[in-house]
């Protein structure tokens, strides 16, 4: 009577996990079939069968895309022949107390133009005809306009070198929606970040 | 007279059946399981449905009839642009017309002549797989849809099937009524575009 009542009680057991079971597919799958294409889950074996969903098409209007619009980087322009850099370590051997002001008028061209009355360099002859020799060679993407001052103070213990871009401002021939980054805005070799601010 | 056993008939689990059931519904559900895959598959070549918002799509095709179609890619942004520039001063709807004017001079093309630019436009999607483009093709009612179909077998014929497309219904005519045509510079998935808008 024993047994008879234990294997009925396995029956009943596999009886209501079988069917537990299967009531739990039916229902995934009822799930399955309600869900959107684009919701649907495919198992990592299969995915190499995962769809793409094509972007359904709009009757409201029609968007066509244009070309890409790449940003603009204000910089010295390296591919214009004669643009010359500034040795910083022959400046430093030439003249290590130099310290010279400049202040230069980026014109339409992208050149630095400036007079003797924008140059400070009393005491620094040298070092400051090496600096204007290099300044005038230097030639800028024409995408700004306006003040920008170099400050040499070669015996400081803290930056050597301040530019101040301040007096920079965006040409209007340059499109509002192109975005305008900064890129090399002095070409000196042997400077060190350090040594450089940028203002 | 002896008493004969009554025999008590012992419960069992009918295992021949038991395993019979489950082999049947495995059978079941292995079959189910690839029925319901299919139309998974399918749907790579289905068309999509139109829904009421703006439609965005690197090239629009718009059938004029059997012979002729309207071409409109990013090249047509710079003819869009150019006299938007000139004449700005316009008024909207003198603007849509002037525009609408150029894009038909320039952008109409001959049933042979669309072809070979979308095979210039397959050769160009097969030769990158990362890069992803989506026709938009307006066919008016009267224009057998048999010209659509012509236009997606060659779309589907791509290597790494990169190009996408839509298919809605629409003529000329609407495009030359639309409210505006216009460039608009947008971001769009990270990058900035200058776009022509056609606002029906």
């Amino acid at each position: 009577m024993r047994g008879d009542l234990y294997t009925r009680y396995i029956v009943g057991v596999i009886g209501a996990l079988f069917f537990s079971v299967i009531t739990f597919i039916i229902i995934k799958q009822i799930a399955f079939w309600r869900l959107p294409f684009d919701r649907v889950q495919i198992p990592s074996l299969l995915y190499h069968e995962k769809i793409e969903i094509p972007p359904r098409p709009g009757i409201k209007g029609i968007v066509i895309s244009g070309p890409e619009i790449k940003p603009a980087v204000f910089e010295i322009d390296l591919s214009q022949a004669g643009v010359i850099p500034l040795d910083w370590n022959r400046l430093n051997s030439v003249d290590p107390h130099a310290d010279i002001k400049v202040k230069c008028t980026l014109n339409k061209q992208g050149r630095l133009t400036f007079s003797r009355n924008d140059i400070l360099m009393e005491g620094h002859t040298e070092a400051g005809v090496m600096i204007q020799n290099a300044l005038r060679t230097w030639i800028y993407k024409p995408y700004k306009m306006g003040i920008i001052k170099f400050w040499f103070n070669l015996p400081s213990k803290g930056k050597k070198l301040i530019i101040d871009t301040g007096g920079l401002y965006r040409r209007g021939e340059l499109p509002q929606y192109v975005p305008l980054y900064d890129g090399l805005i002095y070409y000196i070799e042997g400077i060190t970040i350090d040594e450089l601010q940028i203002k | 007279m002896a008493f004969s056993k009554v025999k008590i008939k012992k419960d069992r689990l009918e295992l021949v059946s038991l395993i019979d059931m489950i082999f049947i519904l495995l059978v079941f559900f292995l079959v189910t399981s690839f029925v319901m895959r299919t139309p998974l598959q399918e749907t790579i070549l289905y068309i999509p449905t139109p829904e009421n918002v703006l439609g965005r799509a690197q090239i629009v095709i718009q059938i004029i009839d059997k012979n002729r179609v309207l071409w409109l890619d990013d090249s047509a942004s710079s003819i869009v642009e150019q006299i938007e520039r000139n004449y700005g001063y316009l008024s909207e709807t003198r603007l849509r017309n002037r525009i609408f004017s150029a894009l038909i001079n320039e952008n109409i093309l001959s049933f042979s002549q669309m072809q070979e630019r979308l095979t210039l436009l397959c050769n160009r999607a097969d030769e990158n797989s990362f890069s992803d483009y989506f026709v938009l093709i307006r066919c008016p009612n009267e224009v057998p849809f048999s010209m659509v179909i012509s236009i997606i077998s060659k779309i589907n014929d791509t290597r790494y099937r990169n190009i996408r497309y839509g298919c809605v219904g629409g003529t000329l005519d609407e495009i030359k009524n639309s409210r505006a045509i216009r460039t608009a510079v947008e971001r769009y998935r990270g990058k900035i575009r200058k776009n022509i808008i056609i606002d029906f």
